[in-house]
């Protein structure tokens, strides 16, 4: 699938995403991009989110994403993990997890999500599938991740 | 015999007999069997039909889409079996309970993979390996004894003579020693113009990885995977009338 370059203002971030699918820039403090896939009214539309965490405090890849899978686990109903690695994009250390979730409002949801740390800046790209539907999406989902950019917002690089 | 019911989730707890009265009252025959007063008493069925947690799955036991074979094996020797049928409205799974009696679990066609996933205790493992490891069934069926010596002779067979490095080693060092489930869900359909078909997946589980099993022909071979791999086999098991039905 061929994916249009979104260029995000406030980060710098590129982020690729599929074409025809719905865009909200900045919809909430912390979250940079909401993109979403047209109209489906037969279920649960997929959908890619870039949530932007401040790292000054000089919290790692490791104790960020421990926290993550702790909240995770809290915040999200009959949450699953399924799968977690480290892996690199480059020289850039990325966790990346797949989970399921459900509630009664999204039916059962494969999420998939993949984090980094940027200079002082964590970057959280997570994508989301109704889970009938996931393997039609998963190689989508990957190769957004790896050709994902995140900006440098003017802090140094941290050191792999 | 106790059956116990939950009626927040639906889950019937009972043994095989009493499974078979209650599909046997569903599809309406006269004497159905004994058991039908207890799982009147624990409200599996109530005023003369099922409770509506009980109801759609029992629909799909009677009148099923396709069919679900499960099965398990773990290094001990312990084997598990699973069955269910699937609608268009419902899947409900009959599991194994570790006391011997069976377990009843309905949920919607589309938490199927996640129940399954439950179930195995599909989770995050190392990668075993990039390459294959193909082996002469004989040595296949001595590698997943229940017996550790078999299993170690069958390894050290494997590994003899080989100046390259066994693939999925790791794998089959802990093959050897344990703890280690080996499992298959099948499922089976008719299609459209009556043709029989069927999708499933054969998965050995390690701490070491995750292997995906092909033991068609003379020889069998250990795929290495990942979770991410299994789970995307588990999204598409369901045949496409019950997908998009």
């Amino acid at each position: 699938m061929d994916l249009d370059e979104y260029h995000h203002p406030g980060t710098g971030s590129v982020v690729p995403v599929p074409p025809g699918w719905d865009r909200l820039e900045d919809p909430q403090s912390g979250v940079a991009l909401i993109a979403r896939e047209p109209d489906d009214p037969a279920g649960f539309r997929a959908n890619l989110v870039l949530t932007v965490d401040d790292m000054s405090s000089g919290l790692g890849l490791d104790e960020w994403q421990a926290d993550s899978d702790r909240l995770l686990r809290e915040e999200l109903r009959n949450y699953f993990l399924l799968d977690r690695e480290v892996m690199r994009f480059g020289d850039r250390p990325v966790v990346r997890r797949l989970a399921h979730h459900a509630s009664p409002d999204t039916g059962p949801v494969t999420m998939e999500q993949w984090a980094m740390v940027t200079g002082s800046t964590g970057y959280t790209l997570t994508a989301s599938v109704a889970t009938l539907s996931y393997d039609s999406l998963a190689d989508v989902f990957s190769s957004i991740a790896r050709r994902f950019r995140p900006g440098s917002t003017g802090h140094d690089e941290e050191t792999p | 015999m106790t059956v116990a019911f939950d009626s927040r989730t639906g889950r019937l707890r009972l043994d095989q007999e009493t499974f078979d009265c209650l599909v046997a009252w569903a599809r309406g025959t006269a004497e159905p069997g004994p058991e039908l007063s207890e799982l009147r008493d624990v409200g599996a069925i109530q005023d003369g039909v099922p409770h509506p947690k009980v109801w759609p799955g029992l629909q799909a036991v009677t009148e099923p889409l396709c069919r679900l074979q499960a099965g398990s094996i773990e290094h001990n020797g312990r084997r598990r079996i699973g069955d269910g049928w699937v609608s268009s409205e419902a899947a409900a799974l009959l599991l194994d309970a570790p006391d011997g009696m069976r377990e009843l679990v309905t949920v919607h066609p589309s938490f199927l993979p996640m129940t399954i996933a439950r179930v195995v205790r599909l989770g995050p493992r190392p990668r075993g390996g990039a390459d294959p490891l193909h082996l002469p069934s004989a040595l296949y069926d001595s590698l997943f004894d229940s017996d550790e010596a078999t299993r170690r002779q069958a390894a050290e067979q494997l590994s003899a003579g080989g100046s390259v490095e066994l693939p999925l080693h790791d794998v089959v060092d802990r093959l050897v020693t344990g703890p280690w489930r080996m499992w298959a869900v099948t499922l089976t359909w008719t299609t459209p113009d009556g043709q029989p078909a069927a999708r499933g997946l054969q998965v050995a589980d390690t701490g070491a990885g995750l292997c995906l099993v092909d033991t068609g022909g003379q020889d069998s071979t250990l795929w290495p995977t990942t979770a991410t791999g299994v789970w995307r086999r588990l999204t598409l098991l369901l045949p496409d009338a019950v997908r998009t039905p």
